[in-house]
């Protein structure tokens, strides 16, 4: 767990029940991102949860603290002898190197070992371009201006029920900014990420890649996440300047619950990415095989003229894992393109669906599209 | 089992191309069979199968994370076919 | 090598194999001829073990093994090979990368190392010129886009590779036009040893012009009515089917 979360699990706990001003003061936010997350969480209170996903699951108490907390402390364990079996022939089968499996169960490493000293190796060739990749805590701290810029600029706080509940209560995530003109050399990886691997219950991740700039951005790991929050509700923005480039990499494995399907994790993400300027391309592809629920359907307005949306998915489901998944590609400006190739792979008992939206506005003179959805099922 | 599409298409703009295709097809009896007949077991004919059909998408994912996509789904389908 | 006692066999309710007898020795070619729907393909599916056929009665023996009581692959690994009379195609699956892992998986069934890449490419690149294959195909999706010909050349590239000791070639002359069919037929008689034998099914000589076999048969409403020699292959062709068909039917009446 987190320093954030725990936080937000006391305040949560404590009287004042959705204590934002407390949280933005412990975090030493500034008074906008309080107000920001304010305006948030007023709006989400008028809204309704969605019921259009075909997905099921019970009723969800969002008063019940609970979901946007971890309750537990995460167990440290002495070796990965102490590692459940299943997770430890996983991660076997995935051929991850005992160390790395070591980092990922939450095993105690000694310093030695510890890949500290590579993350600031990394980031420091990163800081010589000007690239900007840390949590996001960290940049509102040292970049406030940047994410006073670009937060809500793709994703507003009103967007959807969801997105409205992260922006309120969002604990913490990733920021990127690649400057002008620089491609940025290597994968970004949030698993390079200084901040701690787990995963937040509300993250928000915010890429801004300016003017002719270029990143590969890769979230997530095949490795099996369990974790002990139930509902997990992300955002992502990406906002691409004239002739920037980003690819948006997921490989999402979280745990999707027992045969029955009991206990896995729900997965409700709100990603999008806004080419802003002319002949900006921003390509999502993702592997989702993870998840008792996923709800997910990342987007891409095409503002720019001659700008570029891409949308490659496999989502697998198996059991009785749910998926209601697939993209927007909303195209304003003049001559722009999209490519969306989604397959989705439904075994078991599970429950398959891909959502998509094509909408194309009457400015917007020239442009072609496919649009390619199929389905596979893996015989019974 | 459900898979459903709800592909939208709003089209504001007669000059606009649009190609739409969506299929639902099963991992067929037909190519396991064909694997089978060629001494591949019915659970490596459906990883072959379905790594082959996700190409596309795994083609455009950086090569580690690609190579890592396809054992994970193979362990992902494990139990489903049989 | 193979002996079928008294096939029987039905597909959703109607029996197609009605009693068939056939003892195959090694090294020796067997061609089936018939009539259409006269139980051919239903003969090879059965061999080859495709579920949706039940077998009702009778018994195969394979090297003096119960075949039917394996699965497909085993048949596939102990040695059986089908040349199918529509190979499939699969997306995304290159034909290489698709052999490797059949002439893998059939290695590791008699205890031998799997080969790597590089012995691999080299067993290819020989093969291939059995069946006048360039390399481009060997990279081509299986039987992906495929012409009629290129499929049935593949099917025999595949047998090249996988080296059966029983070959069974449903209709493998389909769709072929003379060129082609004489490059299939090429690469089978490339493969005939004393070792090794094939059965050959087909509607039409033409294809055992090429393909010279040692027995012929007739098989009519699901049982070999007649057996001969290539000879009886010309007459057939002479004389069409509609001979055997009065005979038999005659007899019935």
């Amino acid at each position: 767990m987190t320093e954030d979360s725990k936080l937000i699990n006391d305040v949560a706990n404590s009287e004042y029940k959705w204590g934002f001003r407390f949280i933005s003061a412990k975090k030493n936010e500034p008074e906008w991102l309080l107000e920001w997350r304010l305006r948030a969480f007023r709006h989400w209170q008028t809204m309704t949860e969605p019921k259009w996903p075909n997905v099921h699951y019970p009723v969800i108490d969002f008063q019940d603290i609970i979901y946007y907390s971890a309750p537990k402390k995460q167990i440290v364990l002495n070796s990965l002898d102490e590692l459940d079996p299943e997770i430890k022939a996983t991660f076997d089968k995935l051929g991850i190197s005992l160390e790395e499996q070591k980092r990922l169960a939450g095993v105690a490493v000694d310093a030695v070992i510890d890949s500290v000293s590579v993350k600031t190796t990394f980031r420091e060739s990163l800081a010589e371009l000007g690239i900007i990749f840390s949590s996001f805590s960290e940049a509102v701290q040292e970049h406030p201006e940047l994410i006073k810029k670009y937060l809500g600029s793709v994703v507003p706080h009103t967007d959807n029920f969801y997105a409205a509940l992260n922006s309120a209560v969002f604990s913490d995530g990733s920021f990127c900014y690649i400057p002008k003109g620089v491609r940025c050399p290597m994968e970004l990886s949030t698993y390079f990420r200084i901040n701690s691997a787990g995963t937040g219950q509300f993250e928000r991740t915010l890429i801004v890649a300016d003017e002719g700039s270029f990143v590969s951005y890769l979230e997530g790991c095949t490795a099996p996440m369990r974790d002990e929050n139930q509902l997990h509700a992300a955002v992502v923005e990406i906002y691409a300047h004239t002739d920037a480039q980003v690819k948006y990499s997921t490989v999402q494995n979280w745990y999707p619950g027992d045969k029955n399907g009991k206990g896995g994790i729900y997965n409700f993400v709100t990603k999008r990415g806004i080419c802003a300027g002319n002949n900006a391309k921003i390509s999502w592809t993702q592997v989702e095989t993870g998840s008792s629920i996923t709800w997910k359907y990342p987007s891409v307005i095409l503002k720019g003229d001659n700008s570029v949306g891409e949308f490659y998915s496999v989502a697998v489901t198996n059991n009785y894992q749910q998926a209601d998944t697939g993209t927007k590609m909303i195209h304003l400006g003049k001559n722009t393109k999209s490519t969306i190739i989604s397959k989705g792979i439904s075994g078991g008992h599970s429950n398959n669906s891909y959502r998509g939206l094509v909408r194309i506005s009457p400015q917007s003179n020239k442009r072609t599209k496919f649009l390619s959805v199929r389905f596979i099922l893996a015989r019974r | 089992m459900w898979r459903d599409t709800f592909p939208y298409l709003e089209v504001n703009n007669r000059t606009a191309t649009v190609e739409h295709e969506a299929t639902t097809s099963k991992v067929g009896e037909d190519q396991i069979f064909y694997c089978n007949q060629r001494g591949i077991s019915t659970e490596d004919a459906v990883g072959l199968i379905v790594n082959g059909y996700c190409k596309e998408v795994f083609n455009q994912l950086p090569m580690e994370f690609a190579v890592e996509a396809q054992k994970l789904l193979a362990i992902s389908l494990e139990g489903s076919v049989g | 090598m193979l002996t079928i006692k008294n096939l029987k066999s039905r597909v959703e309710e109607k029996e197609i194999l009605q009693g068939i007898n056939l003892n195959v020795k090694p090294g020796e070619v067997h061609a089936i001829m018939g009539p259409n729907g006269s139980g051919k393909s239903t003969l090879a599916s059965v061999l080859a073990g495709r579920e949706e056929y039940e077998v009702t009665g009778g018994e195969v023996l394979f090297n003096g093994e119960d075949m039917l009581a394996m699965s497909p692959e085993d048949r596939a690994r102990k040695g059986l090979f089908l040349a199918f009379q529509y190979p499939v195609e699969i997306q995304g699956v290159t034909n290489a990368n698709f052999l490797k892992t059949a002439v893998n998986e059939v290695r590791k069934s008699k205890g031998l190392a799997p080969l790597d890449s590089k012995d691999f490419l080299v067993i290819m690149k020989e093969k291939m010129k059995l069946v006048e294959m360039d390399k481009a195909m060997t990279q081509r999706s299986v039987n992906e886009g495929f012409s009629g010909g290129e499929k049935k050349r593949n099917e025999v590239f595949q047998m090249a590779m996988l080296e059966p000791t029983l070959a069974v070639l449903d209709e493998t002359d389909s769709g072929l036009d003379i060129d082609a069919l004489r490059i299939v037929a090429n690469g089978v008689n490339a493969l005939r040893s004393k070792e090794r034998s094939f059965i050959v099914i087909t509607h039409y000589q033409r294809l055992l012009d090429y393909i010279v076999p040692d027995f012929v048969h007739v098989l009519y409403k699901g049982k070999i009515v007649k057996s001969g020699t290539k000879e009886l292959a010309l007459e057939l062709e002479e004389k069409g089917y509609d001979w055997i068909k009065d005979e038999v039917d005659g007899v019935k009446a």
